[in-house]
């Protein structure tokens, strides 16, 4: 005998196996008395079964003290090893836990027709197969894709099984592999698992879903979740859209068990791993892994450079050749010359585009090339092409009109369009209307992309309500300070839990130095799309080191305020904040500590104050609060501007699905339109009936039909078919235990083969037995009432 | 009207009646009254002789024709009523007491005692009462007048229950006392050594007694009903013993077959009759058998002479 699965179940052991003595003793004490005459026969009677009576009774005790010891032995569950006499009774039970890898490197075609998924099902199939039910085996199908889904859990239903492992699909995702383990290790957790547990994973184990390092996503966190909690990730990654559900999902990798150690805990918890590699050692692969844009506000009219990089990650040189196609029209074709294998070339096309609006374009590598996984030969990707960007700047010191660079937004105006005459190569792309504190209250705040106010000495209450609601609902805000702003009004109405609480921070009373030149700006992540322009060393001073300020206003967002992103800082001791950015609703606040002109600062008269506008312009002229560019699998939203009883959404195959329109809550007066079944890359139409639908989303021309245009791309990182070799693993994880196989050799290939017994069956059998026996033996020593 | 009378046949019925003579009485005129469906119908008394009535005789035995000749009383005397002198001899003993229903063995007992004397007396014939326990509690010689029976009844009501048992030598006092040969009737539980009982039966049966055991046992001590646990708490100060009856049953059964084989056998063998009864049994069971000896005695005698 080896072990008890419910040894707790031993400490009734003592107090079972005492109730009959102590029955039978109760039983003695408990009489009633009789006066009797006949004395002589029953003491005759007495002396002559006294013996046989005593023993009887012994008999019954016994059996009844076997009994309860059996029934408690059979509770506790106790195993069998091979080397035990009892183990031709042990019942080699097995909970099968399957993982089928349903990441898209799977439909990798590694025969003629059948790919390693194909593959893959056979053999889970077989697996499956020899499962048994009167053994009582249990089988759990594990698909490990993006999201790990459990499909059949500890069912005894194998038919089931099978049909449920042949239904099994691949996705469009990368393999989470530890996501996976860990849904597994958890599945293990149930009692009914704790016995006869053992993993099967059929995978084509490339190399970088065992990576232990940063890039491994945590545990039950879906890309979509990550892009709502962190807004500013998501959407900035509008613009860098690949990777942006890594790089959400690494921030948030958290304190979550490494992979090294949940490898190391199948074998604590003695669960045997067969990992069977169904992939193969050569591959052709190449795969498009990025598509961009630019620019980041595409204006109509205008050159758009759109670059494609192209990687190969097969064992072979190559020569592909990169197509564009905008809706069904292939509008270029060029060549990435010879590739070699790992290496990354990237391929640029200059695409004008001339409608205003939502557009899908796609790049795809010339079909001709020899390549056995096709997933990722195309790039999806949809951008917004404007038409005009409106402008409003807001003049808050308008004391000297006539000279441009001397009013508060003159510097403003001239980043933002440097060629007034219209002598540049091409018209600007920002329309601006100015205004000033007087006629600031015949503005329509709805009517802009963006509102610029600079040094205004403040905003009425209901002004201060349009423009919080404009901002709420999609326009953005760049706000400069200066001498005429008066710290206490903006905090009273600017600042706080308010609906018109669009202030980062408090604001204090302006701070100067009174000696040298000023502070220079300090940038303290240049991954910020207004800031990355000048990332590259050469470019770099034009923001840091030639501006100086001489005065600013500090203040410091709240410790939890997720939604603040600092980009500049004053490069002091005391490192003041000098631009950030803040989420309002849909809409975006940037805040500058300084002023707009050069009353306190030099920036404005500097070359990188152009470069920083015109980033800060297109940045927020192209934010959109809805990620157009997903992963497949990552749900779509959108808002539409009022209710609509119509709302649809397309499907890349051209279905067409209505879809709910969700009802806003109370303070909120947006309503949202969801879709999450995006399991097929390619582009996904959404819209609705909505009387504004040019300003925010879609077709600016139309004021009927709202219509978003989102990209669904495969994860690029799953084209890296580099596997992983069993000495990798080991080496890597050497407390992981697990058989490598190449195929499957049959149910005596299991690791339960040589695992432990039950035999509580047997036990409860002989209860049972000594029950029907204890019985005839109380009928026929005559302990049982026979009247 | 006899139907009434029978029903006082059943010992739970008749034991709720108090005075014994009564009890005697509606015993012995529920068993007259039954003997007209009987096999006993036809019994009747031979005729000896008439003798002059005197004050104190039964008016039912006025022979009414020879008044109508002689206008003078005589009754009719009868054979037998001269002839047979009975002695009945009760035992007292503790284990007499024991009753599982409302009935004991003493009660039972003392009621078919008190009948038979009735009986005895109704039929002229004398009675005799001897009453025992460890020794002879008291001995009252035969008389036939209904004075004697009420003392003898009076006698069996009053008497207060006794010790152990030893009827061996009981009987072999009481045959002593019993000078005149006739029918003696003993009523027991019979809970002593067989051996002995038989001892006291020969030696009445030696005297040329006949003899009537009378052997009274509770329904309980045949059956033996129990089915708990139970403490026994023995009578004559026989000690107690817990037991599981469930378990002693058959045994106890066997050695009560046994004991009453024996005795039953051995009273056979000495040539006294043998009747059973329990305290369940109607009491007709007593005078039935009582009857049949008295008819059997009655022919053996004609037959000797």
């Amino acid at each position: 005998m080896g072990q008890f699965i419910n040894s707790s179940f031993l400490w009734w052991l003592v107090p079972l196996i005492a109730a009959p003595i102590i029955i039978h003793l109760l039983n003695r004490r408990k009489h009633r008395r009789v006066p009797w005459a006949a004395m002589r026969f029953l003491e005759a009677a007495f002396k002559r079964t006294n013996r046989r009576v005593r023993m009887e009774h012994l008999i019954l005790l016994l059996l009844r003290i076997l009994i309860m010891a059996l029934l408690v032995l059979a509770i506790s569950r106790p195993m069998v090893t091979r080397d035990s006499a009892l183990a031709i009774l042990g019942q080699n039970k097995r909970n099968l836990v399957l993982l089928v890898d349903t990441s898209y490197s799977m439909t990798y075609r590694g025969g003629v027709t059948e790919t390693h998924f194909d593959r893959a099902i056979d053999i889970a199939k077989e697996i499956v197969t020899d499962l048994s039910t009167q053994r009582g085996d249990t089988l759990t199908l594990v698909s490990v894709g993006e999201r790990p889904d459990v499909l059949h859990e500890r069912s005894a239903w194998i038919e089931r099984g099978i049909e449920d492992v042949a239904m099994l699909e691949p996705a469009s995702g990368e393999a989470d592999v530890r996501a996976a383990l860990t849904r597994v290790l958890t599945i293990c957790d149930h009692p009914e698992m704790q016995t006869h547990a053992e993993v099967i994973f059929l995978s084509d184990f490339q190399r970088k879903d065992w990576d232990d390092g940063s890039g491994v996503r945590p545990v039950d966190t879906d890309a979509a979740e990550v892009a709502d909690a962190q807004p500013i990730d998501a959407l900035a990654s509008d613009t860098t859209a690949t990777n942006d559900a890594d790089d959400a999902a690494d921030e948030n990798a958290g304190p979550a068990a490494t992979l090294e150690d949940m490898l190391a805990e199948f074998g604590d918890r003695r669960i045997p791993v067969t990992l069977i590699d169904v992939g193969g050692d050569k591959s052709w692969n190449l795969a498009i892994t990025s598509f961009e844009t630019e620019a980041k506000a595409i204006g109509i009219r205008r050159p758009t450079r759109l670059s494609v990089q192209v990687t190969n990650w097969g064992s072979e040189f190559t020569s592909p050749s990169v197509s564009l196609w905008i809706g069904e029209d292939k509008v270029a074709t060029k060549s990435v010359g010879d590739i070699s294998p790992d290496e990354t070339k990237t391929v640029s096309f200059l695409q004008t585009f001339h409608e205003p609006g939502d557009v899908g374009i796609r790049a795809e590598i010339d079909p001709e090339v020899k390549d056995r996984l096709e997933a990722d030969n195309v790039r999806y990707r949809s951008i917004r092409a404007l038409d005009r960007v409106s402008v409003l700047l807001v003049d808050g010191d308008d004391s000297t009109p006539g000279q441009p660079l001397e009013a508060e937004t003159g510097f403003l105006r001239f980043a933002l369009d440097p060629y007034t005459d219209d002598s540049g190569p091409t018209p600007s792309l920002f329309a601006i209307d100015r205004a000033t504190d007087y006629d600031l209250a015949l503005q329509d705040f709805s009517q802009y992309d963006w509102i610029a106010i600079a040094n205004l000495y403040e905003l009425d209450d209901s002004r201060t309500r349009d423009l919080a609601r404009a901002v709420r609902s999609g326009a953005s805000l760049l706000l400069f300070v200066g001498d005429r702003v008066d710290p206490a009004r903006y905090n009273g109405r600017l600042f706080g839990d308010g609906e018109a609480a669009l202030l980062p921070g408090r604001l204090e009373p302006a701070e100067r130095v009174e000696s040298g030149p000023g502070l220079e700006y300090f940038v303290p992540d240049f991954n910020h799309p207004v800031v990355s322009f000048f990332e590259p060393e050469e470019f770099r001073p034009l923001l840091t080191s030639l501006p100086k300020t001489r005065a600013w206003m500090r203040y410091e967002p709240g410790a939890e305020d997720t939604d603040v992103r600092i980009l500049a800082r004053y490069g002091d001791e005391t490192g003041a904040i000098a631009i950030c950015e803040r989420l309002v609703g849909s809409g975006r606040v940037v805040f500058f500590t300084t002023t707009a002109d050069d009353e306190w600062t030099t920036l404005p008269k500097e070359f990188g104050f152009v470069m920083l506008v015109q980033e800060i312009g297109t940045y927020l002229a192209a934010s959109d609060p809805f990620a157009k560019n997903i992963l497949a699998g990552e749900p779509l939203r959108l808002e539409l501007p009022r209710f609509s009883s119509t709302a649809w959404v397309e499907l890349p195959n051209g279905e067409r699905r209505n879809v709910d329109v969700l009802s806003p809550e109370e303070d909120d007066q947006r309503y949202l339109i969801e879709f999450e079944d995006t399991r097929t890359p390619g582009f996904y139409s959404m819209g609705g009936f909505g009387e504004r639908g040019g300003a925010r989303v879609g077709d600016a021309t139309s004021n009927e039909d709202v219509r978003a245009v989102f990209a669904a791309n495969v994860a690029t990182r799953e084209g890296d078919l580099r596997p992983v070799t069993a000495a990798e693993l080991q080496q890597r994880f050497p407390n992981f235990e697990f058989a490598w196989k190449r195929d499957y050799a049959g149910a005596d290939d299991s690791p339960s083969g040589d695992r432990e017994g039950e035999i509580w069956k047997y036990l409860l059998a002989a209860v049972l037995g000594l029950l029907l026996l204890e019985g005839f033996l109380a009928q026929f020593f005559g302990d049982y009432s026979r009247r | 009207m006899s139907e009434d009378y029978r029903k006082y046949l059943d010992p739970e019925v008749v034991n709720k009646i108090s005075p014994l003579d009564l009890k005697a009485r509606l015993v012995v005129e529920g068993f007259i009254s039954g003997l007209h469906q009987s096999p006993y119908h036809g019994f009747s008394i031979e005729f000896a002789e008439y003798r002059e009535y005197v004050p104190g005789d039964d008016v039912r035995h006025i022979d009414w024709k020879v008044f109508g000749k002689t206008d003078r009383h005589y009754i009719k005397q009868y054979e037998e009523e001269t002839n047979l002198v009975c002695h009945v001899l009760l035992d007292l003993s503790e284990s007499m007491s024991y009753g599982s229903g409302s009935v004991t063995k003493r009660d039972y007992a003392s009621t078919i005692a008190a009948a038979l004397i009735y009986l005895i007396v109704q039929q002229q014939d004398a009675v005799g009462l001897g009453l025992f326990h460890r020794e002879v509690k008291s001995f009252h010689p035969a008389g036939s007048s209904l004075g004697h029976m009420r003392k003898l009844v009076k006698e069996i009501a009053e008497a207060e229950p006794g010790e152990k048992t030893d009827i061996a030598a009981v009987l072999q006092d009481l045959t002593d006392r019993i000078r005149k040969r006739g029918l003696v009737i003993v009523i027991s539980d019979f809970l002593d050594d067989p051996e002995k009982i038989l001892q006291g039966i020969q030696v009445l049966r030696h005297r040329r007694h006949d003899v009537i055991v009378m052997h009274v046992l509770d329904t309980y001590e045949v059956e033996f009903p129990f089915d708990t646990m139970t403490k026994f708490e023995g009578l004559e100060g026989l000690g107690e013993r817990v037991a599981n009856p469930r378990a002693l049953r058959k045994a106890y059964l066997a050695e009560l077959e046994g004991y009453l084989e024996k005795i039953k056998t051995g009273c056979h063998a000495a040539g006294a009759d043998y009747v059973r009864m329990t305290t369940k049994q109607k009491l007709d069971v007593a005078l039935s058998a009582y009857l049949a000896t008295r008819s059997s005695i009655r022919k053996a005698k004609s037959r000797r002479a």
